[in-house]
């Protein structure tokens, strides 16, 4: 089965259930899904998880990061489920370090706050399912990285700047 | 270190002017959580020799006072002596006393002096900036300053962050960050002592600061916390932390 994978962080989504009585949703997970034009950045990763790597180390290594996650969490959705509820996906080049990863990229389109609550509370059960959610710490992310350099996945451009935020010398 | 009792200074967090005149040899005391020795009666002469204390009010977080040695006998009592801990009473006191553990065996000028930076810059850093830059990161500069604070003042760091952190409790993502970092930074003559601190916190009633030290352990990548984490997954009870730290320990490979 393939996924669509969202890029989260755990301590945002330490909530109260917003599934039971008090049926407010609170606003800290929302800054997990900041959208711009109403689009929410999403990877497609295939049935056999051939590529999760490469998007989790394109994450890790945005070029708009300034300094390395302590921890890397992901959620896996469901595209079918999503399709089901009417959410709009289209493809979309990313703009990462790694190319393969951008291949990947995909948008969630047309969102509206009211539509993104609908995806913050499909977010917060995949967090409580053990095979819907995932991450990679601190040493791991560094081990993909310096693996990723001595593969050359990295353009020439982007070592010095990658060495640097992982303390790679 | 012998870490016994504690007590500490700084002046230049004192905001009355009506103390200024005062503001260069009081300690600002703490509780303790004694060693378990026969050191009970000492820390307590100890206590009372200091001539003034600094005690924070309960409610308002930017006004101090000072009270004699004298009224400080109502304010810590001594509870199983055995143990030799002290407490401080709150029903006498209605003050809150900032908690912090030193040394009473070398608490020199110098060392006071030390501990009083270590707060004043600490407190600086906490304070100056938000916490998270545009894009989601925590602010690179934040870890990088608290880093070298951590450094300078490796003896009583882990103290003075544990002490801002149960002083704190509801800045979730600041606690969050502080304990992530403690299990971050590179200084191994204060493993134990911040490896204690995690553990602790990943019994707290908060889940985020479960969560935080549940970072944090991740951070060090220490084989020897990893049974730690074992017995805090038996415990936890959210599933997003239970989720995180079957992660983690699948990580841990030091």
């Amino acid at each position: 089965m393939s996924y669509l994978l969202r890029k989260y962080t755990i301590n945002r989504w330490i909530i109260k259930d917003p599934f039971s009585e008090d049926t407010r949703f609170p606003a800290d997970p929302l800054w997990d899904l900041r959208t711009t034009d109403n689009k929410l950045s999403v990877y497609f990763i295939d049935d056999k998880e051939s590529n999760l790597d490469k998007v989790i180390l394109a994450l890790a290594s945005a070029p708009d990061k300034k300094s390395r996650d302590d921890i890397l969490a992901y959620v896996l959705l469901d595209p079918k489920e999503l399709k089901k509820m009417k959410f709009v996906i289209e493809e979309s080049k990313g703009k990462t370090r790694i190319q393969k990863a951008n291949e990947s990229h995909r948008n969630i389109v047309g969102l509206t706050a009211e539509r993104l609550i609908e995806l913050a509370k499909i977010i917060y059960q995949k967090t409580k399912d053990e095979s819907s959610m995932g991450l990679r710490n601190k040493q791991t992310i560094r081990t993909m990285v310096i693996d990723a350099l001595n593969k050359g996945l990295f353009s020439s451009k982007d070592i010095a700047p990658i060495k640097e935020m992982f303390k790679i010398t | 270190m012998n870490k016994q009792i504690l007590t500490l200074q700084p002046v230049e967090l004192l905001q009355s002017s009506s103390i200024e005149e005062k503001s260069t040899d009081y300690l600002w005391i703490k509780a303790t959580e004694s060693k378990k020795d026969e050191s009970l009666k000492e820390n307590i002469g100890f206590l009372l020799s200091i001539p003034e204390v600094m005690v924070k009010p309960k409610l308002d977080l930017n006004q101090y006072s000072f009270i004699g040695s004298t009224s400080l006998e109502s304010f810590i009592q001594p509870i199983n002596t055995s143990a030799a801990t002290l407490i401080l009473n709150p029903l006498e006191s209605g003050f809150r006393m900032m908690e912090l553990l030193y040394t009473t065996g070398n608490s020199s000028t110098a060392l006071r002096k030390q501990i009083g930076d270590a707060l004043t810059e600490f407190n600086d850093l906490v304070s100056y900036s938000s916490l998270e830059s545009e894009n989601d990161e925590v602010n690179p500069e934040f870890k990088e300053k608290i880093a070298k604070w951590f450094i300078r003042y490796n003896e009583c760091a882990t103290e003075i962050i544990n002490t801002f952190i149960s002083d704190h409790l509801n800045d979730d993502a600041l606690n969050v960050e502080l304990l992530s970092f403690i299990g971050d930074v590179n200084n191994a003559s204060s493993f134990r002592e911040r490896a204690s601190l995690l553990c602790n916190y990943l019994q707290s009633k908060n889940p985020k600061l479960r969560y935080g030290a549940i970072i944090g352990i991740s951070n060090t990548n220490s084989l020897q916390l990893k049974s730690n984490l074992e017995d805090a997954l038996k415990k936890e009870t959210l599933p997003i932390l239970k989720n995180t730290i079957k992660a983690i320990l699948e990580q841990i490979t030091e």
